[in-house]
């Protein structure tokens, strides 16, 4: 255990906590936000929480990436590279079929949740070529 | 990359985890430099030297030249 938990020494509890907090905030002020009219003050207000919820999350990542060695580093920034690339390439096939008729999807609010998931299971196939 | 790390941590008689001890490095990252999968960086490999005290192109060969002994 203690060398599983090497590799997610950026993903401490307290790591892990703040960005379940920081995502639930992200979609609960999403939904709230529909309440108010496009470009209402109350609405801008919910989108700034919501940029600043993401932004510290980002931020504590990096902060956590510093702790961790020069190959568990190359795993996680590996694993990084699938994930902006499928999900860049997800949303720009999407982008295609919307233009061929198919209902919109909003991006802007599960396009980081789906890198993560991606970033994950990334990780678990980037880290079995260095075992 | 071919490398003499697992048989000059051995000679000392280390674990894979003591020699990621004085390296500060994981265990992951000793394991993967010694069976060829990872190439550690110049800092690294100069942290190996120092360690075993012995000059760089004695533990580690790109397979260009001769390894030094």
């Amino acid at each position: 255990m203690p060398e599983l938990r090497s590799y997610f020494k950026c993903y401490e509890p307290r790591f892990i906590a703040w960005a379940l907090v920081a995502a639930l905030v992200t979609v609960l002020a999403a939904f709230v936000a529909k309440r108010f009219e496009p470009g209402s003050a109350p609405r801008l207000a919910l989108a700034a929480l919501e940029a600043v919820a993401m932004g510290t999350v980002v931020l504590g990542l990096v902060v956590r990436m510093r702790h961790l060695d020069e190959l568990q580093r190359r795993i996680q920034f590996e694993s990084l590279a699938v994930a902006f690339g499928v999900t860049g390439a997800s949303i720009q096939g999407w982008g295609f079929f919307e233009k061929a008729g198919l209902p919109r999807f909003d991006w802007g609010l599960w396009g980081w949740p789906c890198m993560a998931v991606v970033w994950a299971v990334a990780f678990v196939f980037v880290k079995r070529r260095y075992e | 990359m071919t490398n003499e790390l697992r048989e000059l941590r051995s000679a000392r008689g280390w674990s894979q985890g003591d020699l990621a001890d004085k390296l500060r490095v994981s265990r992951q990252t000793v394991n993967a430099i010694e069976t060829g999968k990872y190439d550690p960086s110049l800092p690294l490999a100069f942290r190996v030297a120092r360690l075993f005290g012995k000059p760089i192109e004695s533990i580690f060969d790109d397979g260009e030249g001769g390894r030094k002994r």
